[in-house]
């Protein structure tokens, strides 16, 4: 396994509140991870520590740079400059600079040459779709484009990592979905490995390559999910048409179910279809998996 | 604008119409008529609006300088606003005209006096506003800096100060307002040029109110250019 961060034992406390306990999990190179917990929980905490904007309590955050892994005395993850980008829950774009000015930064203070500067920052803006946005303040664009020089800004550093902090909760369903598809496929692109933090789990479910579940004050961890992502299958076949067709299909023996829930019909199974054999599973099934691990913990 | 000039020429008429209706002492009621001739005789008119002037920039600057680096500190280190913060909020009820004679009295009849007065005035509605607008600045955007890992000069000037230069600007326009008056009862006791030292003239009070208006517009220009980000109007 390709681990580009390796957490141990980690625990952090805020006085006597004792918020995170026991977590180990690796990060894989490349993999979009999510964490997913009830709201308030420490999934944010978490974030933070991974980051280094805080010192955990106990435990250790190892990340591989450079010079492979590294780990601090003082128990801060020692990430190589410029190699992490952080995108937040809120507006996080700062105010008084222009789109433009907002997305320089990293490179600026990366000692980037002027000219450098300039190219990088039109070759984002057009990725984003934004060329005649460069100039405008954040007040003055819509909260979708907010998020794409958002993610645009943490690109420009050319990061091995992206740290989201329920990225897309502000934002409403037609442009979470459109942003959604917009964030994979700059992050796929470059290969960049991608912590998002949410509450939601049909978002964890479409976007993670795994799941890391918490809840429970400390929080720990309930359990790691693997979603079969379903590719190849859903494009021909409707997924909620297998559902629907399920009895029929088990008849038929197209498909092998694993794991069933008669009442709303979420499956785990292998499909077989043109001939091939697809592992599926509906988010039905994986919702009411991740509920069940997360139990009245939270909430 | 438009509006504004109406109404004061308005004014103007009727206190004219005034003191031609009610036939007024014009030595001690002048008519407009007779404050605008006066002041076209007045010889040191231009060389006091010019000393006047030159005192409130300096001071005033000296003291939205030092308001600014004493409102970053304060605003930013937890110790600095514990101790050097709370001495400041004692001094700062400290009214600056309370201080004229006493500023005469230490540092003489000179420049010296009327400087550190408007440095006075300046100085504590600057370093406040600062003070707040450091506080303001959302966390996210401190750890979005964090995150891109700028450099400390980067952090000060584009997050820090940037950030709370809305908050500047308005602790400078009330500085500058409160400056008009400390500097006229400075030159009014203590001095022997200035607008404030020939302010028993009815005209020079009106120049003084043409060169407020004049010196606040300038400066809401300067600062809406400053501040193209901001939602709300100075």
């Amino acid at each position: 396994m390709n681990s580009r961060i390796i957490v141990r034992n980690l625990g952090k406390k805020f006085g006597n509140l004792d918020v995170l306990d026991s977590i180990s999990f690796d990060v894989i190179n490349g993999e979009f991870l999510s964490i997913l917990g009830p709201s308030g929980c420490g999934k944010t905490t978490l974030l933070f520590l991974l980051q280094g904007f805080l010192n955990p309590t106990k435990g250790t955050i190892k990340v591989k740079g450079k010079t492979g892994f590294v780990f601090q005395d003082d128990n801060l993850p020692k990430w190589d400059r410029g190699k992490t980008g952080f995108v937040f829950q809120d507006d996080d774009l700062i105010p008084w600079k222009t789109v433009k000015e907002n997305i320089e930064m990293g490179p600026k203070n990366l000692g980037k040459s002027k000219s450098e500067i300039k190219k990088i920052t039109g070759k984002l803006l057009k990725e984003i779709g934004m060329e005649g946005f460069g100039d405008k303040y954040p007040h003055q664009i819509s909260g979708g484009m907010k998020k794409r020089v958002s993610v645009a800004r943490c690109l420009a550093n050319n990061p091995q990592i992206i740290f989201m902090d329920e990225p897309f909760s502000s934002l409403d369903y037609l442009t979470r979905i459109k942003i959604h598809d917009f964030v994979m496929k700059l992050l796929k692109k470059r290969g960049i490995t991608a912590i998002m933090v949410t509450h939601d789990i049909q978002e964890s479910l479409k976007l993670s390559d795994r799941i890391v579940i918490i809840s429970g004050t400390p929080a720990k961890i309930k359990g790691i999910l693997k979603p079969e992502k379903n590719e190849g299958v859903e494009q021909k076949r409707p997924h909620s048409d297998i559902i629907k067709a399920v009895r029929c299909q088990i008849i038929k023996n197209r498909i092998q179910v694993t794991d069933f829930v008669p009442k709303t019909g979420a499956i785990k199974g292998t499909l077989k279809h043109e001939k091939k054999e697809h592992n599926v599973a509906s988010n039905d099934y994986y919702e009411k998996k991740i509920l069940k691990l997360i139990g009245n913990d939270n909430g | 604008m438009i509006y504004g000039i109406g109404s004061f020429l308005v004014i103007v008429f009727l206190w004219q119409l005034a003191g031609m209706i009610f036939d007024l002492n014009s030595t001690l009621y002048p008519s407009p008529i007779d404050v605008l001739l006066a002041m076209l005789d007045a010889k040191n008119l231009f060389s006091d609006i010019a000393i006047s002037m030159a005192r409130l920039i300096i001071g005033t600057s000296i003291g939205v300088v030092i308001g600014v680096a004493c409102g970053l500190i304060t605003g930013k280190i937890y110790f600095a606003d514990k101790t050097f913060g709370q001495v400041s909020n004692f001094l700062r009820f400290i009214p600056p005209l309370a201080l004229v004679p006493l500023f005469l009295i230490w540092f003489g009849i000179g420049e010296i006096s009327k400087i550190s007065l408007l440095f006075w005035t300046a100085f504590f509605p600057v370093w406040i506003s600062t003070h707040i607008g450091i506080k303001n600045i959302g966390k996210r955007f401190i750890l979005v800096a964090k995150s891109l890992k700028v450099n400390r000069i980067y952090f000060i000037k584009d997050i820090l100060l940037k950030g709370s230069l809305t908050y500047i600007l308005s602790g400078s326009r009330i500085g500058i307002g409160f400056g008009f008056s400390v500097l006229v009862a400075s030159e009014m006791i203590g001095a022997y040029s200035g607008i404030g030292h020939r302010i028993s003239m009815i005209g020079y009070i009106i120049v003084l109110g043409i060169i407020g208006l004049i010196v606040d517009t300038i400066f809401v220009m300067i600062s809406k250019k400053m501040t193209p980000w901001r939602t709300h109007e100075f």
